[in-house]
Order: structure tokens, then sequence, then C-alpha cells
């Protein structure tokens, strides 16, 4: 490695939740729940280097999978930026190469197979019936599959390098 | 007042919290308000936003698409995570949008077009919008409910991001919510305060993380029995599954023992209206804690015509 980089990501993107707007103040880093618990973990630092375009090396950084998502940054940045939307266009950019962290994976298989994380059959809506609860389809997306599969089926493309990161998480 | 919501459970309710989605359908039939089950309905799109934000969108405009389809403006959530990507997709999805015809171009193929009217809530703020406090306390008979106090967990997705719900009236303030406190005190409930009400509960990390998830659910439940809370309020199924369904590990990792029930506020508004145990589901809740619903009244159960100002009861265990 020489140094150089190439910026593969758009600080400028509103959408991607204003990176370019960050002064650095760690406002976000000082109320994260997660950084509390784990020192390593820093939302400043993923909207840093989306800030300067390296999109990459934050994807590919397996941290970058620990965000819940709680939106206590967001609150809180005096600029407007929002690193949760950061992180997700961050997982975005790792699952296009092939880096998405297995437990989304697994769920994805889910919502491919039968349209819900928890599939529905016989047996749950038997559960439902004895609470007197009415029946879920066990299918929803019927004829849709073959389109919700077509448009998410390349998450689950098999890696190059096996599991890869994340999965060991 | 009869008002017709689709009813969206989300993936969750139904696989983790059945007690949920009874009390809740169970509250809203007392209540008058309608609650229509869509048929179709999947996937919120929630957890596909951290692989492919755009097609998330796509699920989610779908469920909005088929709930519009069946006549209904107004869509009713029990999950938090459903409500703040459903709220997210039709504040985007405005009609005349250019996202919006650019989503509508995409689930052509579905045969699936979405016109952009409806309004999503999470089923909380229907109860504190359009039922409203004094109705609620009104249809709520004293001492049903008052016997333990409870502590609330919000969940970050039912108030944040503040943005998102700053045009309701039952909006609350990002940095100490009060929504649902102000809920239950309407039908009597003991709600007690305590550090942190604000800290997630962990879940959105569960899958990648587990020790870190159970960390964050034990700070809460340490604050809430630190604060004398006898039980733990929550709002969404996944925050249920991280402070009841975990809190045998989270105890034993905390090397002390917890056994607070967690309720859904939807429980504790169905014993208020006059409903039971078995109505509200409390017996399907993972912490199983011996006569919850008889803890929660302040009265003896076979109390006849009670003198005014009788107190004694159950107490706090």
């Amino acid at each position: 490695m020489d140094g150089t980089v190439t910026p593969d990501f758009d600080p400028l993107a509103a959408r991607d939740g204003l990176p370019s707007a960050c002064y650095t103040c760690g406002t976000c880093t000082a109320g994260c729940p997660v950084a509390a618990e784990r020192p390593d973990f820093s939302p400043r630092r993923f909207v840093r280097l989306a800030a300067l375009g390296l999109g990459s090396e934050a994807a590919g950084d397996a941290s970058v999978w620990l965000c819940p998502g709680c939106d206590t940054c967001v609150e809180r940045c005096p600029q407007g930026v929002d690193p949760v939307e950061v992180v997700t266009a961050l997982r975005n950019l790792a699952a296009r190469r092939g880096l998405a962290h297995q437990s989304y994976r697994l769920q994805l298989e889910s919502i491919l197979a039968s349209g819900r994380i928890y599939p529905i059959d016989e047996f749950e809506n038997d559960n439902r019936r004895d609470l007197g609860l009415p029946p879920l389809a066990e299918d929803p997306f019927g004829p849709e599959a073959a389109f919700w599969k077509g448009r998410l089926g390349w998450v689950l493309a098999p890696r190059e390098d096996g599991d890869g990161p994340g999965a060991g998480l | 007042m009869a008002r017709r919501y689709a009813f969206f459970t989300g993936c969750s309710v139904p696989a983790r919290a059945p007690g949920y989605e009874l009390s809740a359908r169970a509250v809203a039939g007392a209540l008058g308000l309608e609650l229509v089950d869509p048929p179709g309905l999947a996937c919120c799109g929630y957890p596909v936003r951290p692989l492919d934000r755009e097609a998330a969108l796509l699920l989610a405009a779908r469920n909005l698409a088929l709930s519009e389809r069946e006549g209904l403006d107004r869509m009713v959530t029990l999950c938090s995570a459903c409500t703040g990507v459903l709220t997210a997709a039709a504040r985007r999805l405005e009609p005349g949008s250019a996202e919006l015809e650019r989503v509508n171009r995409e689930l052509g193929p579905l045969g699936l077009s979405y016109r952009g009217t409806v309004r999503v809530s999470h089923l909380a703020r229907v109860l504190l919008e359009d039922v409203g406090e004094t109705e609620l306390a009104r249809r709520s008979a004293p001492g049903r409910v008052g016997g333990l106090p409870v502590a609330v967990h919000y969940g970050c997705h039912y108030y944040r991001p503040s943005e998102l719900y700053r045009d309701r009236p039952s909006a609350d303030d990002p940095e100490r919510p009060t929504s649902l406190e102000r809920l239950l005190r309407a039908v009597g409930a003991d709600v007690v305060d305590y550090e942190r009400p604000d800290l997630c509960c962990g879940g959105g990390a569960l899958g990648v993380d587990e020790p870190l998830a159970l960390a964050l659910a034990g700070r809460k439940l340490e604050a809430v029995v630190a604060a004398g809370g006898g039980a733990l309020v929550v709002a969404c199924p996944f925050c249920a599954v991280m402070y009841g369904s975990s809190q045998r590990k989270i105890a034993k990792t905390l090397d002390r023992p917890l056994e607070l029930p967690v309720v859904f506020f939807t429980q504790v508004l169905g014993l208020a209206l006059g409903l039971d145990e078995d109505e509200v589901g409390l017996g399907a809740n993972p912490v199983r804690v011996a006569d919850l619903g008889a803890r929660f009244k302040t009265e003896p159960p076979d109390v006849g015509a009670a003198p005014a100002g009788a107190a004694g009861g159950e107490g706090v265990a």
C-alpha cells in the first residue's frame, strides 16, 4: 500500500446522511450507547471516513454492523448529520462488495422464502387459533416471490472469500 | 367512533409477542377502533435497509399500497421498527412526488400502485390522538392497574427520529419522551421514573454482537429495578425480546437474580378497561410471574361496593 486512496463515497449526498457537514465535535460518540460499551466504536469515525470519501475502508470494517440504529446521535448532531444513515449507506456498500453481515443475509433468506423474518406455517396458525387470533397467510408474497428474489437475490450470492469478514462477529 | 385502520403487526409480533397482538386487538375492539387485516402484508423492509435501502423502500411501499387498496388511509403499527420505516416511507412518497413516481414504476410489474394517501401511526399514538386520555380515563375503572409500579421503556424507533413525528399531537421531546407515560397514567397506572428512559434496548445489535446487546438491555433492567419498578412496560416486540426473553441470560451475566415482568402497554390498558389476564394474553409473555394481573390491582379482587378511600389490597410484591 502506498498510502493513496481512491474516494468511492459521495460525502455531499444528503441521502447518505450528509457526512460532509460534520465538524467532528464528537457529540454523536459522546451519547452513543454502543460507544459506552465498546470504546473502539465511534459514530464520528464512520462519518469522518465517509466525509473523506473512504467508503470502502469504512464498509470493510466489521464494526460498521454494530450500530443498533437508535438515532440518539441523529437527534443530537448540531450540524444535521445523520450518522445512522451514513452507517446504513456504508453497509449497503459493504453488501454490494459481498460483505453483508451473516445475520442480515439469514433474515433476507427468510424474507425471500416466506415474506417474513419469522415464517408462519400451520403450527403457528394453530397456536394463533388457540389464542383467538386470525390466521396469517403462510405465503404473503404469493406470485410476487420471483420479483423479490430478482430484486434482492444478489445479496445472497456466494462469496468468493468464503464467509468473509462479519460472519464471525 | 368507528375509525378503520390497516393493522400492521409486522413479523416479530406474531412470532415473539402474541400477547401484544391479542391485547392490541382486544383494546381496539373495546374502544370501537376497527382493525382491518389487508391481505398480503409482509416484511416492512426494516431488516433489508442495511443491505439495500431502495429495495427496503419498495417493501414498505408495497404494504402501504396494499392497505390503500383496501380503502384504508390510516395504518396502525405495533412494532416500533416497522413504525419507523413505514412512517418514513409514507413521508417520502408524497402524492405527486418524483419518488412516488419512481417507486410506482418499480412496483408496476406487481400490479401495485401507491397514491400516497396512507398515514402511519403506532397504536399508542392512535390511542392518544384518536381516542384521547379523557376517554381512556372514563373507560377505566380505578383500582384495576394502580397497584404495581411500572417503568416505561419507550424504545428508540417509537419517537426517534423526532422529525418524523413532529407533526403529531402526541409528538415526544426526543430527549425526554412522555407520551406513553401519559397514556398509562390516564388509565390509572402508577408510573415510576428511572435513569436513562431513553436507553436503547440493544435489539438492533443482537444478531451481530449478543454480549453487547445484552449489556445494553441489562443496564435498563438494573435501572428499573433500582427505581422500584415492579414491571417494565414496552411498546415494541423486539424490546420485549431483549428485556423479557433474554432476561435469564442477562441475570446470569450480571450475576444477580432478575424477575421483572415485561408487559406491553396494551396489556396494561386492557386490564384497566376491564379485560382479564387471558384476554390480554399475560400468560404469553416470556417472564412469567404468578398472579401478575392481581398484582396490578389496588383493591382485593372480590371487592363489592368499596367504601370511598379504601386502601390496601395487593400492594407491591
